[in-house]
């Protein structure tokens, strides 16, 4: 592959002596965006690039008249156009039912979430509440055997271990899906 | 200030910095031998028999500011727990969860509404550029053609027919009935739009030839459809709790006895092993108990009727477990248990007792 | 889009409310169905072939003397003009009310308001039970006795009044009929929604005239608006603060007001110039224009023509206490600030008029004061509008037709003379008029 390439480096070597060393043959896809700009800025007064083959990712002629011949340029500057702001859609513009209908369905998405949000709040409060309850309950239990009282709600509230390096398994940062996997449970685990 | 009342609160101030109030259970020290009439401080001078060291160094009367956690030193002296601790035993008990696994299936109007939010982003968003993306005349481009007009045109997938930038382009509301925006519809469209419709060189696939893309499992498994509590993978988009049926042919939670030498979640996980097996990949989230269960004791007639209970009563706390893989072994349990479920919230107020349920209720989540 | 197309447009909006209203009388919350009051049709099927002769003949009846022939408004209601999508609409929709129509979020979204108004109306029929048991109950039983029942009632009350208007919010068809004015301001979702509108600008620009005109030190302590006033003199609305040319403020001014709480009450309404320059003391002082009280009102009641107060065939009812003097700035003097304010009775009792006759009119215009007004009939500031008035070519004849002397007067503002002595030539030059720099003469400029 690369005898070519070392051929048409020469031949551009010999064809025009005063220009830097050609070695990269057609610009990367990344790098089209970045080797555009200055192509466009090159002197009027400049010598005509001579093109190497595929090298030609560059415009002939100069100033306004460059015609970009590189397909993989043309492309991506064609769709670059689409984003032009001539050519992005226009905001959404509704008559008077159409709105109303819209402002319906928003009013109905803000009464969804707000339903939602309320019902997660209720669960959140009284799963606190069920903790502190336990909690106080356990403060004033004496025991076991000839403990003080409070000793077990000392010990559950010590934080040794919990947080941590291993304070949670790998496997609880299973992230939900829209559907199960092939072996939905493992029921085979064995320790 | 006078100088004698400084001298007051100096007094006060090591007074209260020798009542030595533990940090962690806001209470006093617990000192055993000391009773509870003499850490009353300030409540009464005068009517305390048992007047201790630290009170006759103290001379002056109260400061007039009261001193901190003036309230907590009087709940000691007033709250005697109305069940003394001999008349209970302390459990502790496991709330083993299963999370749910899958996400939950979008309301009606939900996926109305992500349709609806689909088809005004199409109106409003720079069109799909083909060329962009397909160099012409592959194999890929191919593909593309052949979807897309099988899709009357249309790029994205799952919106259905309709062109935001043609003559009817205001008409993007779905109609009623319409099966469009059902998570079932959605899903075929994707899998339809992933099958390969040209070979590598350029050739269209004949309908019989074509490989159909593998699709994804359903969300009710064969344990939903047979409603097998026992098993796992039942109810993937709810908690599922683990109960078991006790010697007494009551369904509780696993729970036991709390040794001398143990702490509750230490208890808590000799329990799991003992009454479940250990072939379970289980976590305890945390040490604090997230709900607890007190059966009343039984107090006879007569004169020792407040010490000495005919029948001791139960304080079970409940500390959360989260199983990750595994499954309830009961074979050789040194429980006595006989049975298990797997449930989900709704089912546990089927098979609890109402008293035990209510104890419980407000630890369950939400879905 | 073609002009007359343009034109038809409010008519024919008008014209379906005017028909949604007398299809449907509002029934009660609770037994009302959501958003099933109006049969309000789409905007395309309001001209079907069957209604379109009656909708014809609505309009004339209702445009009856205006300019519209009758050819006019058949081509408005028809069904050829329009745009493609118009026709479109209309050709293929057939007679279906705006809440029925069958697009699927839409329905959705409806489905899950119309659950939450539900629960809503359970809720108020909760509360009012509630407040019923509460009446009946003894307040001598509660421990807070009669005042903690009071307070508790009120509460209530007010609780479910917020359920009302909840319960009404969602609803697509009150917002249109709000927006198109159709909205009964006896009901409380729609005092609100006036409130929320006349409070995100109209209240902002008031209290801003407030501030930068200093009434609020100037003419009275402090005050904050709870109601929507607006000026209109001789049928074109002013904006508020604007500098008026005296022949058009010769007439009474007729006032727009809108109260946004429930019930009647009695208002008193006053005009006074804030501006009225005082020779003697080298200040100024403040002038009654007029004075009318007893004006009973609701939120229903849009206009107050002032200068039909008082006659026999006056419309709102209420008594003139002080009549009409044009507001008049002579020449020289600044703006003159004509502050209108409306006043609320306390518990709607009345004033005596002939009691204000006495101590306002005639000489007892000038040195008017408000917070005396205020404080002796017990009177609570509820809304306010201004407008300025300065010395123009009409000035002279009104004041003339209206036999107020001094229009010969003209204000020259009094010039002291400067104590200090006159102050030396500075500069450049100045410095080299001195014979010091003689030589240099030639050269500068000779200040004389």
């Amino acid at each position: 592959m690369s005898f070519p390439f070392n051929l048409r480096g020469l031949a551009s070597r010999l064809l025009n002596l005063s220009r830097p060393i050609q070695t990269t043959t057609a610009p990367s896809a990344s790098r089209c965006l970045s080797t555009t700009s200055p192509l466009l800025n090159t002197p009027k007064g400049g010598k005509k690039p001579q093109s190497g083959g595929a090298a030609s990712g560059k415009k002939r002629g100069k100033g306004k008249n460059a015609v970009v011949q590189d397909p993989k340029i043309v492309n991506l500057l064609q769709s670059l156009s689409t984003l032009s702001p001539r050519r992005i859609p226009p905001p959404l513009r509704m008559a008077r039912n159409r709105h109303l209908r819209h402002w319906t369905i928003h009013r109905g998405w803000l009464m969804f979430r707000r339903k939602q949000r309320d019902e997660r709040e209720r669960t959140f409060m009284k799963q606190y509440q069920s903790m502190s309850a336990a909690c106080e309950e356990l403060r004033l239990t004496r025991g076991p055997g000839a403990r003080p009282e409070g000793y077990l709600y000392r010990v559950a509230m010590e934080k040794k271990g919990v947080y941590g390096h291993h304070g949670v398994p790998i496997e609880y940062a299973r992230a939900q899906t829209d559907t199960p996997a092939k072996v939905a449970w493992n029921h085979d685990w064995k320790r | 200030m006078s100088a004698a009342s400084r001298g007051g609160n100096a007094v006060s101030a090591l007074l209260r910095s020798s009542r030595r109030v533990c940090s962690q259970c806001a209470r006093s020290s617990p000192r055993p031998a000391i009773p509870l009439t003499t850490r009353r401080y300030y409540a009464e001078q005068t009517t305390t028999t048992t007047t201790t060291t630290t009170e006759t160094a103290a001379p002056k009367p109260p400061p007039p500011s009261p001193p901190p956690r003036k309230d907590i030193s009087s709940e000691h002296s007033i709250i005697v727990p109305s069940q003394s601790d001999s008349a209970h035993y302390i459990s502790a008990g496991i709330i083993l969860t299963r999370a749910p696994l899958l996400t939950r299936e979008p309301t009606p109007f939900e996926a109305a509404f992500y349709l609806y939010q689909k088809r005004l982003n199409e109106r409003l968003a720079v069109p799909f550029r083909k060329n962009l993306y397909f160099r012409t005349d592959t194999a890929s481009d191919l593909d593309w053609r052949i979807k897309v007009r099988e899709r009357h045109g249309v790029p994205a997938k799952d919106i259905g027919r309709y062109n935001p930038r043609g003559r009817t382009a205001w008409n993007d509301e779905v109609l009623t009935g319409s099966p469009l925006s059902a998570p079932e519809t959605i899903v075929e469209k994707l899998l339809a739009d992933a099958e390969t419709r040209v070979s590598e060189d350029g050739e269209e696939i004949a309908e019989e030839e074509r490989v159909p893309v593998e699709k994804p499992m359903p969300r009710r498994t064969e344990a939903d459809e047979k409603n097998d509590v026992r098993r796992l993978d039942r109810a993937l988009d709810r908690t599922l709790y683990l109960v078991v049926k006790g010697k007494d042919g009551k369904w509780t939670f696993p729970a036991g006895r709390v040794d001398t030498s143990e702490a509750l979640h230490e208890t808590a996980s000799r329990v799991l092993e003992q009454t479940a097996g250990v072939n379970m990949n289980t976590w305890m989230v945390g040490r604090v108990p997230v709900a607890h269960y007190v059966k009343r004791p039984s107090f006879g007639e007569g004169e020792t009727a407040k010490t000495a209970p005919e029948k001791r009563g139960e304080k079970t706390f409940f500390l959360k477990g989260r199983i990750m893989a595994g499954q309830v072994d009961l074979t050789g349990n040194v429980r006595g248990v006989t049975d298990f479920q797997w449930l989900i919230k709704d089912e546990l107020r089927e098979v609890f007792a109402t008293d035990y349920y209510h104890s419980i209720r407000n630890m369950v989540e939400l879905r | 889009m073609s002009r007359p197309q343009q034109v038809a447009r409010p008519i024919v909006r008008s014209l379906q409310q005017s028909r949604s209203i007398t299809v449907c009388p509002s029934r009660s919350i609770a037994a009302r169905q959501f958003s099933t009051t109006a049969n309000r049709k789409d905007e395309g099927t309001t001209v079907e072939q069957q209604p379109r002769a009656s909708a014809t003949q609505r309009l004339s009846d209702t445009l009856s003397g205006s300019h519209w022939t009758p050819e006019q408004l058949e081509k408005l209601t028809s069904h050829t003009m329009g745009s493609r999508r118009r026709r479109a609409a209309i050709a293929t929709s057939s007679d279906i009310p705006f809440e029925q129509m069958p697009y699927q979020c839409f329905q959705e979204a409806r489905k899950i308001l119309n659950e939450d108004r539900q629960e809503k109306i359970a809720q108020i029929v909760a509360e009012t039970e509630k407040i019923k048991h509460l009446e009946a109950a003894d307040a001598s039983t509660m421990r807070g006795g009669e005042p903690y029942k009071q307070k508790r009632l009120e509460s209530l009350r007010k609780y479910v009044e917020e359920l009302k208007i909840l319960a009404d919010i969602n609803d697509p068809l009150v917002k249109r009929r709000f927006e198109d004015g159709m909205g009964d301001m006896n009901k409380p979702i729609y005092r609100y929604l006036a409130d929320r509108k006349w409070r995100s600008m109209d209240y902002k620009i008031t209290v801003q005239r407030i501030n930068q005109f200093h009434i609020v030190p100037d003419v009275l302590p402090k005050f904050d608006p709870t109601m929507d006033v607006k000026l209109s003199f001789r049928g074109q609305p002013i904006a508020p603060g604007a500098t008026l040319n005296s022949r058009v403020t010769e007439v009474a001014p007729t006032l727009k007001m809108q109260v946004f709480d429930a019930g009647t009450r009695l208002l008193s309404v006053v005009v006074l110039d804030a501006d009225v320059p005082d020779l003697e003391s080298d200040f100024f002082t403040r002038r009654c224009h007029y004075l009318a009280t007893n004006i009973p009102w609701d939120p229903t009641k849009k206009q107050l023509p002032l200068r039909q107060i008082g006659t026999p065939t006056s419309q709102t009812g209420g008594d003139l206490a002080v009549p009409w003097l044009p507001p008049f700035a002579q020449k020289g003097s600044p703006y003159h600030r004509l502050a209108v304010f409306v006043l609320e009775h306390n518990a709607n009792e009345k004033i005596d008029v002939t009691k204000l006759t006495e101590r306002y009119d005639g000489s007892g215009r000038e040195l008017f004061s408000l917070k005396g007004l205020r404080d002796k009939f017990k009177l609570k500031v509820a809304g306010f509008s201004i407008f300025r008035t300065e010395w123009d070519e009409n000035t002279a004849a009104v004041m003339e037709r209206h036999g107020i002397l001094g229009a010969d007067v003209e204000f020259k503002q009094q010039h002291f003379k400067s104590l200090k002595g006159p102050r030396k030539a500075r500069g450049w030059e100045a410095k080299r008029q001195k014979p010091k720099y003689r030589s240099l003469w030639k050269y500068t400029k000779r200040l004389a």
